[in-house]
């Protein structure tokens, strides 16, 4: 694959991500899985924030383009059953800790190109959480090799999607939507579903990941990483998102460096780390940050359906037992929700390990 | 000859075919270096978890207090309270702070979980040209009802509040200049930077 797809994904997410706060959405949010998650939980009537009610259609567009796209490829390939349940489990606390730092690993990237220095912490975080998962995949864990599925089994999640795209343009009475708040910030419907569309067709083209790219510095070796063209294409798609967002933002008047005044943000710092943590050492068990998760859930993976499903309810616990991060800090809910995810985590690591073994043959995927 | 339990085994075994073995049992001799920083992990996870609830059991109720930020606004509905939110502002308007400032605690003190009453006390404060003391009343107003720091609400204030808060700042940081080590000036300054974290806004 030409290096230039790889740059046009990190452009399209960074120039969309940043399009999309400029025409509505939230500052620093213009593409954020666990907020909008939170925001389609609420409007399906999951929690009782009225502030945070809205069915996405950035969520909707990613999954769709995924799904449009791993069709014209003939990428969609159903499979599953490689531990579903775990995956559910692990997909519920990546969002707890994304709510705790009040952004996933898109958002993150948002926020740091915005002038929020204080997401460094959260980069901090995932790295960390990336280099303990790695740890764990090089030292025989595996969640079972998935097997071929009967192909409607894959079509729940994109059929779902659709579902809700009904429900964006048709608008029943029993789908909540905020007049105010978070949920009430929103660029027009036909940029956002443009847009998630776009990003998601790009995701599933380039096979797009944050922590998958980090994580190959990792696995590779600084030196060696360069040598492997997937790799090579993950990081530039990273570095072409940080760069393009940042001009963007600049452009767009979104940029105000410092550490102070910033949206969606709050000095717990340290619950920040663990948080984003927790999202890193998740992602690396399950190959796949939340972004990565609804773009595999579009092209077959019913485990990464999983996963979105558990994401989607950790959106909505989320809000209903008071665990996301708020300005005033992280609640004490949140911090144990944070402790708790890392315990049973490092449990499902140490459980689910072969001694003696190395990388699972189906974490060996595209590392050849 | 294959029984059902060998087919059985090969097809649950996941890595390397040649030498698929049953998983062995975990024991402490097995433990690795991984399992071992694990479970020195674990251990600190658990006592940090129970040292947070313990700490925040141990708190009184008036300690725990409200957890910064409210997501339900509370709003009294009364043409009674209207008509003194009324007159209040009537009477800040025309200059008469003292009538004013005795009506609005006297309504505070009716109505503490109303955010309108410490809005208008913060714009008392703002008559009297003392920021600080308007940025602590407007904290407990946008704590109480998050719609004065909301765009799509009616009640949205936030240009103001940033205006207030920008001036608080100077203040505070010439005080602190003076005095770096003053406690209450310290405790000013997260609020003030709290105050501009809500003013930026945030999802949830």
């Amino acid at each position: 694959m030409r290096k230039g797809w790889f740059i046009l994904m990190g452009a399209v997410l960074g120039v969309g991500a940043l399009t999309l706060s400029y025409f509505g959405n939230p500052a620093n949010t213009g593409l954020c899985i666990s907020c909008f998650m939170e925001n389609i939980a609420g409007a399906m009537g999951l929690h009782d924030n009225i502030r945070m009610q809205y069915l996405r259609p950035e969520i909707i567009g990613l999954v769709l383009g995924a799904f449009f796209m791993s069709l014209a490829r003939r990428e969609f390939v159903p499979s599953g059953g490689s531990s579903p349940l775990l995956r559910f489990m692990i997909g519920f606390f990546l969002i707890v800790g994304c709510t705790i730092f009040i952004g996933c690993p898109v958002k993150m990237v948002l926020r740091i190109t915005s002038g929020d220095i204080g997401a460094l912490v959260g980069l901090a975080g995932l790295i960390s959480g990336i280099y303990i998962g790695l740890e764990f995949i090089e030292n025989g864990f595996r969640l079972g090799a998935p097997s071929p599925q009967p192909k409607a089994n894959s079509l729940i999640i994109p059929l779902f999607m659709v579902f809700l795209l009904v429900l964006v343009f048709v608008e029943p009475s029993f789908v909540y939507k905020s007049t105010k708040g978070s949920g009430a910030l929103r660029a027009p419907v036909l940029l956002s579903l443009g847009i998630g569309l776009l990003i998601g067709a790009m995701a599933q083209f380039t096979q797009f990941c944050i922590t998958g790219g980090i994580a190959r510095i990792f696995l590779w070796g600084p030196r060696e990483v360069l040598n492997c063209p997937r790799s090579t294409g993950l990081l530039m798609s990273l570095g072409s998102f940080f760069v393009f967002a940042l001009f963007a933002s600049i452009l767009t008047g979104q940029f105000h460096f410092g550490l102070h005044g910033q949206p969606s943000s709050n000095d717990s710092y340290g619950w920040a780390f663990l948080g984003m943590m927790m999202v890193g050492l998740g992602s690396v068990l399950i190959r796949g940050c939340p972004l990565r998760q609804l773009i595999a859930s579009a092209q077959g993976d019913n485990d990464a359906g999983a996963a979105v499903l558990g994401m989607l309810v950790g959106a909505a616990l989320s809000q209903s037992w008071d665990l996301a991060g708020t300005p005033d800090g992280t609640p004490i809910a949140g911090q144990i929700a944070v402790l708790a995810g890392l315990a049973i985590m490092l449990s499902v690591g140490v459980l689910n390990r072969r001694r003696g073994y190395g990388i699972a043959p189906e974490y060996q995927a595209g590392l050849d | 000859m294959t029984t059902a339990q060998d087919s059985h085994n090969r097809q649950s075994c996941r890595i390397g075919m040649e030498d698929c073995v049953e998983d062995e049992p975990l024991t402490l001799k097995s433990l690795d270096r991984l399992d071992r920083l694990v479970i020195i992990a674990l251990t600190v996870i658990v006592v940090a978890g129970s040292l947070i609830v313990a700490g925040h059991s141990g708190q009184s109720e008036a300690a725990k207090g409200v957890n910064g930020v409210s997501r339900q606004a509370v709003v009294i509905i009364s043409p009674e309270f209207d008509n003194k939110l009324k007159v209040a502002n009537t009477l800040l308007s025309s200059g008469n702070i003292d009538k004013a400032g005795e009506l609005i605690n006297g309504m505070i003190e009716d109505y503490p979980y109303d955010g309108r009453p410490y809005m208008l006390l913060g714009d008392l404060h703002v008559h009297n040209q003392q920021p600080v003391l308007a940025m602590l009343e407007y904290r407990k107003g946008v704590d109480l009802n998050p719609d004065f720091l909301d765009k799509k609400a009616e009640l949205f204030r936030g240009k103001q509040i940033k205006n207030i808060l920008e001036e608080a700042h100077v203040a505070i940081s010439s005080g602190l200049e003076k005095n770096p080590d003053n406690p209450q000036l310290k405790e000013r300054l997260e609020i003030l930077y709290y105050m501009l974290r809500r003013v930026a806004g945030s999802c949830g």
